[in-house]
């Protein structure tokens, strides 16, 4: 898996210094502040962060649905598939969304429309997307079709019922229906499973590794969640304030993390099997957007910090040949030993 | 959805009948109908032989449940004062009321249905401010107000259109808008705020993310689910139109149900009033009646409710 990217020469996503601030009473927002990074086709990478590191407004950035009029992209760009997204025109953009890029939501119980039939909601994502020179078949049977691949039994039933008459389980199936109704290239989850409880999320994550192996599909999975990262995905990137602050790939990763931060956030997930200390903790909060502090975004929490960290941005840097790269000064170079 | 029919039409006929005791009974404290019926010099006797005539000897609840016997039959008695049965009194002028009320609601559903949704979409906006006046004015003016100066303006001034009475499509522009100005912007509003609820919902960012266009986005996933409570909104207000149309119908002379039962009051024509009351009440519960049922058409959780 770890090998995909460099055998495969152009990725499907590049998304290269983008930059998206969001205009308040209270001043600029940078909620996303000057990142790239790519994925390739038929790659799972997993974008991790906190609440409010800007993952969401990355992936917003990409759909070109950054809230109008006070978020804007002010720098950077979005290709996909050799096409320049940022400052499309809405009527190209739109042909785009929802059909060569959809996106699935957080909690399947308020993402589906709850006046209309499952069918109808299904079949939009083929009425509005026709694609031309395609095999003339009734919109029903596509949607039928398309409940099928993902494992809904009973697709008749559903079409004609609405979602309130379904668990959150299976109604996370049919947001991922109507995600890959287009047959898009990239699906963007964003925390797909945090409404559902831990045996459906087994299912759930069943399910993605098989529409990928089915279709090809590129995923980028956004979750705070490095369990799930790391049964799934073959690449993670962390995000920390608006930044990247590491990505590479998930064994390397998940062995020895570079940045102080991943290295905190690998911590504080329990183990089983290690002795019951207190879990750690990274101390402080994370700094608000609109003040940030100058230098390394992380510095006010990091034990590591020098001076340098305090006045100046840590570029990316190469941690290792295989990809694996780290925005800090002090990039940590032995392996992560389980906290004792 | 049978089950729901059921149990709401029981409703409505409870308040039907709560509503023609309290009529009943509130009519007749308003005063004595045979002051009316009699010269000034008529003695004790008189009054008691007229009493007598028209039951009104006996016990209240009596009364009532002979004119509740004879109600059920569509008898409503006779009118003392235009010698007709009450209810063709009243029969007669409905359509004249109707008319309005269905203008008024006619007029108020349209503003509210376009400018209402276009005014969430773009907060700010031209259409917003527009909208924004438009209903701080209709919600602080009250209709006689507004519909004396339509009257100087259009009638008086420019002669564009006739004050008073009922006839052609002329004669309807002004007590309509006069009457409905009111609940377009009431209803203009709350659109526009439910909107901007469901506007900020997770299936609008959906519907958007599935590449749905806007017009789309608005109109089918949003208006469906903004409408439920504008819906209740101009149920209420089909009847504050009905009942408001008192007095428009004064202003411009116009020959409908609510002139004719306040001129009824006036006159102590119990039957008239009696018969007006319940006519007004089964329009007002067939009004919220039809709401509810509209609910359940629009709102699959609802229809599927126990």
């Amino acid at each position: 898996m770890q090998d995909q990217a460099t055998r495969r020469p152009e990725p499907l996503l590049v998304v290269d210094g983008l930059k998206t601030h969001i205009e308040t009473r209270n001043g600029v927002v940078k909620a996303v502040d000057g990142i790239s990074f790519s994925v390739h086709q038929g790659e799972i990478v997993g974008l991790v962060g906190e609440s409010g590191c800007g993952k969401t407004m990355t992936s917003l950035s990409i759909m070109g649905l950054v809230p109008a009029p006070s978020g804007r992209i002010v720098a950077g760009s979005i290709r996909f598939a050799g096409k320049e997204l940022v400052g499309l025109g809405e009527r190209e953009m739109r042909a785009i969304r929802g059909r060569d890029i959809s996106m699935m939501l957080q909690d399947p119980l308020t993402s589906l429309n709850p006046v209309f039939t499952i069918g109808n909601q299904v079949a939009e994502s083929f009425i509005f997307h026709r694609r031309k020179g395609e095999a003339p078949r009734s919109i029903k049977d596509k949607v039928v079709e398309v409940l099928q691949r993902v494992r809904i039994a009973s697709p008749e039933r559903f079409f004609s019922s609405y979602p309130h008459q379904f668990s959150g389980g299976m109604r996370q199936r049919v947001s991922a229906a109507i995600a890959i109704a287009p047959q898009p290239k990239l699906m963007i989850a964003d925390e797909p499973m945090t409404a559902l409880d831990v045996t459906t999320q087994a299912q759930f994550l069943q399910l993605l590794r098989q529409l990928r192996s089915e279709t090809d599909l590129s995923i980028i999975y956004i979750t705070h969640d490095l369990g799930v990262v790391a049964r799934l995905c073959s690449r993670v990137i962390v995000m920390y304030a608006g930044h990247i602050v590491e990505s590479g790939a998930v064994g390397a990763i998940y062995k020895s993390p570079a940045h102080p931060y991943t290295r905190g956030l690998m911590n504080s997930v329990p183990r089983l099997g290690a002795s019951r200390g207190r879990l750690f903790q990274i101390e402080g909060q994370a700094p608000h957007l609109q003040n940030m502090p100058p230098g390394c975004p992380f510095h006010p929490r990091c034990r590591e910090a020098q001076d340098i960290c305090r006045q100046e941005l840590p570029p990316m840097t190469d941690i290792a040949a295989d990809g694996h790269r780290a925005a800090c000064w002090f990039p940590q170079k032995t392996p992560l030993n389980p906290v004792s | 959805m049978y089950q729901l029919i059921l149990r709401r039409t029981g409703r409505s006929l409870l308040a039907i009948i709560g509503v023609s005791i309290v009529a009943f009974i509130a009519v007749r404290m308003s005063g004595d109908m045979e002051r009316f019926l009699l010269p000034p010099d008529a003695g004790a006797e008189d009054f008691a032989r007229v009493r007598h005539e028209y039951g009104l000897d006996q016990p209240l609840y009596l009364q009532y449940l002979f004119f509740i016997a004879k109600a059920v039959t569509g008898d409503f008695g006779t009118s003392w004062r235009w010698h007709d049965p009450a209810w063709t009194v009243v029969v007669d002028r409905l359509p004249a009321t109707l008319q309005l009320a269905a203008a008024a609601a006619l007029i108020a559903f349209l503003i509210a249905i376009t400018v209402g949704p276009l005014s969430a979409a773009r907060p700010g906006s031209w259409i917003d401010r527009i909208g924004r006046v438009f209903a701080i004015l209709g919600q602080s003016m009250p209709a006689f107000w507004v519909g004396l100066m339509l009257i100087r303006i259009f009638a008086v001034d420019l002669r564009w259109l006739p004050s008073y009475g009922r006839g052609d499509l002329s004669n309807l522009v002004m007590p309509a808008i006069s009457l409905g100005w009111y609940a377009a912007a009431a209803q203009t509003r709350l659109m526009r705020s439910a909107m901007l609820n469901v506007l900020d919902s997770e299936y609008i960012k959906l519907a958007r993310l599935k590449g749905v266009p806007e017009f789309y986005v608005i109109y089918k996933h949003g208006l469906r689910n903004a409408a439920l409570p504008v819906l209740t909104l101009m149920g209420v207000q089909w009847a504050a139109l009905l009942s408001g149309s008192v007095v428009i119908e004064t202003i411009f002379a116009w020959p409908g149900v609510g002139r004719t039962i306040v001129e009824a009051i006036f006159n102590r024509d119990y039957a008239v009033v009696q018969a007006g009351t319940f006519m007004m009440s089964l329009i007002f519960v067939g009004a919220n009646l039809t709401v509810d049922l509209l609910y359940g058409v629009l709102d699959p959780r609802i229809r599927n409710a126990r």
